[in-house]
């Protein structure tokens, strides 16, 4: 394109025009427990939302500043990091709309197996290893509130299980399951929630150093 | 012969600076002929800085030499900070502040404030040997190193939640900050991957602070933080 660039001035060339694109707001969530915070009497967490634009033939855009308007008024600021094929997607940025509380419901304890070990390696000062080990079945419940008066089409939450907090079961069951990762897709409706129950097995294992005895001082 | 070729084409850099392509119709006699490129910008690259000779309609000739030269850094800037001093006086002796040589005054003061090493003019000369009289272009390219010439990309997307359609614009905001003029050239515009980001220095909001980066810029190797082209967008 041709253009006049002139000393100490800045200009703005429109580049390209593309019209009736499909587009999509996805709002994520993605969780994974710890055996300490499985526990915990409230979790907070904030979903993330993108926008996903399809059919972007023939324009290669690079990094960019995105203004998102709707209804013609500024809505979103957002950045991309460019396109990939036909499709380009913002940034993930933190939703305010969705609030989401994740609160205990019950906590069972397992009964705690004691055990003493020699310690692993040679050590003048440890006399043996205790290990603690207990197992425990924990109810969580994540409420998904809408903040806003316009309904909510999608969101996707994601749970990663790790080696000690196993996922068992939930209500409503994952849409998708394919261990270590669960979803769980739902529509919220305005000022409404939506709530999803899960149930997880923990294992925690604890090990203490026990000392030996110091000698006997000499009289 | 003293030649000032039109920019022809010019390949803008995300991260400032750029490839300039600049070309003119010449006719010499048969022998040497040395041309002098004028306003050849400060921040052009020595080392990558190519001639061509191109559409030798008549003639035989051939590139015999070329020479390149930068000012000194030091005396330049030592020159600037001078002017900037005297820019500085002229403002606060001047008694015709509200007279007709007010623009006159601020436009030379201004240019004075901002201006840097990267204004100045280099050289480059070049030099023609001849077998009989010949026409040809002769084109010189080079790489300017000045952060201060960029380009950064905007999307602006409507979107209709109803139909789940979206309308979307693509512009480019084009930066020269430097004192040469380009008119009328072809630009393009190259997306490179950079060794360290350059920042947001002349796409501000306030003017200001957007004045008070300006002579305040880092003085960067601009090439060395050039890593990949990812894009070019023409």
């Amino acid at each position: 394109m041709r253009a006049n660039l002139h000393s100490r001035e800045n200009i703005r060339i429109k580049w390209f025009d593309l019209n009736e694109l499909p587009f999509s707001l996805e709002r994520k969530l993605e969780i994974t427990y710890s055996t300490s915070s499985v526990e915990e009497n409230v979790n907070n967490y904030t979903p993330n939302f993108q926008y996903f634009f399809k059919e972007v033939a023939n324009t290669q855009i690079p990094l960019s500043d995105i203004i998102i308007f709707e209804n013609n008024l500024p809505a979103t600021y957002a950045k991309t990091v460019g396109s990939k094929g036909n499709k380009f997607s913002t940034e993930p940025q933190s939703d305010s709309i969705v609030l989401v509380t994740d609160r205990i419901v019950e906590l069972i304890k397992g009964k705690e197996i004691i055990a003493r070990e020699p310690p692993s390696y040679p050590n003048p000062r440890i006399k043996e290893i205790e290990v603690r080990e207990r197992e425990d079945t924990v109810k969580r419940k994540l409420s998904f509130k809408n903040d806003s008066n316009e309904p909510i089409e999608h969101v996707e939450l994601k749970l990663v299980e790790t080696k000690d907090v196993r996922f068992m079961d939930s209500n409503p069951a994952p849409l998708n399951k394919d261990s270590p990762e669960y979803i769980w897709t739902f529509p919220i409706d305005p000022e409404a929630s939506y709530s999803i129950e899960l149930k997880f097995h923990t294992h925690i294992r604890k090990t203490f150093e026990i000392e030996k005895e110091p000698p006997p001082k000499a009289q | 012969m003293r030649i000032n070729p039109p920019c022809k084409k010019f390949v803008i850099f995300s991260g400032g600076g750029g490839l300039i392509s600049r070309s003119q119709v010449v006719e010499v006699p048969a022998g040497q002929t040395t041309f002098e490129i004028s306003e050849v910008p400060a921040s052009f690259d020595p080392n990558t800085t190519t001639v061509e000779l191109l559409d030798i309609t008549m003639g035989d000739v051939e590139l015999s030499q070329t020479d390149v030269r930068r000012p000194d850094k030091r005396i330049v800037d030592s020159f600037i900070q001078r002017e900037k001093t005297a820019s500085d006086s002229i403002i606060q002796a001047s008694t015709d502040l509200r007279g007709s040589n007010r623009d006159r005054i601020i436009q030379i003061c201004e240019s004075a404030y901002y201006r840097r090493y990267e204004d100045m003019s280099g050289t480059i000369t070049v030099s023609i040997s001849a077998k009989m009289p010949s026409k040809f272009t002769l084109q010189i390219n080079y790489f300017i190193e000045d952060t201060r010439i960029k380009w950064k990309p905007t999307i602006h997307v409507n979107i209709n939640e109803q139909t789940k359609k979206a309308h979307i614009e693509g512009y480019l905001m084009v930066m020269n900050n430097s004192d040469f003029n380009f008119e009328n050239v072809e630009l393009q515009f190259a997306e490179f991957d950079l060794v360290r980001e350059v920042g947001e220095e002349g796409f501000l909001d306030n003017i200001e602070e957007e004045q008070a980066v300006q002579t305040e810029m880092p003085k960067t190797k601009m090439l060395q933080n050039l890593r990949r082209m990812k894009n070019l967008i023409q």
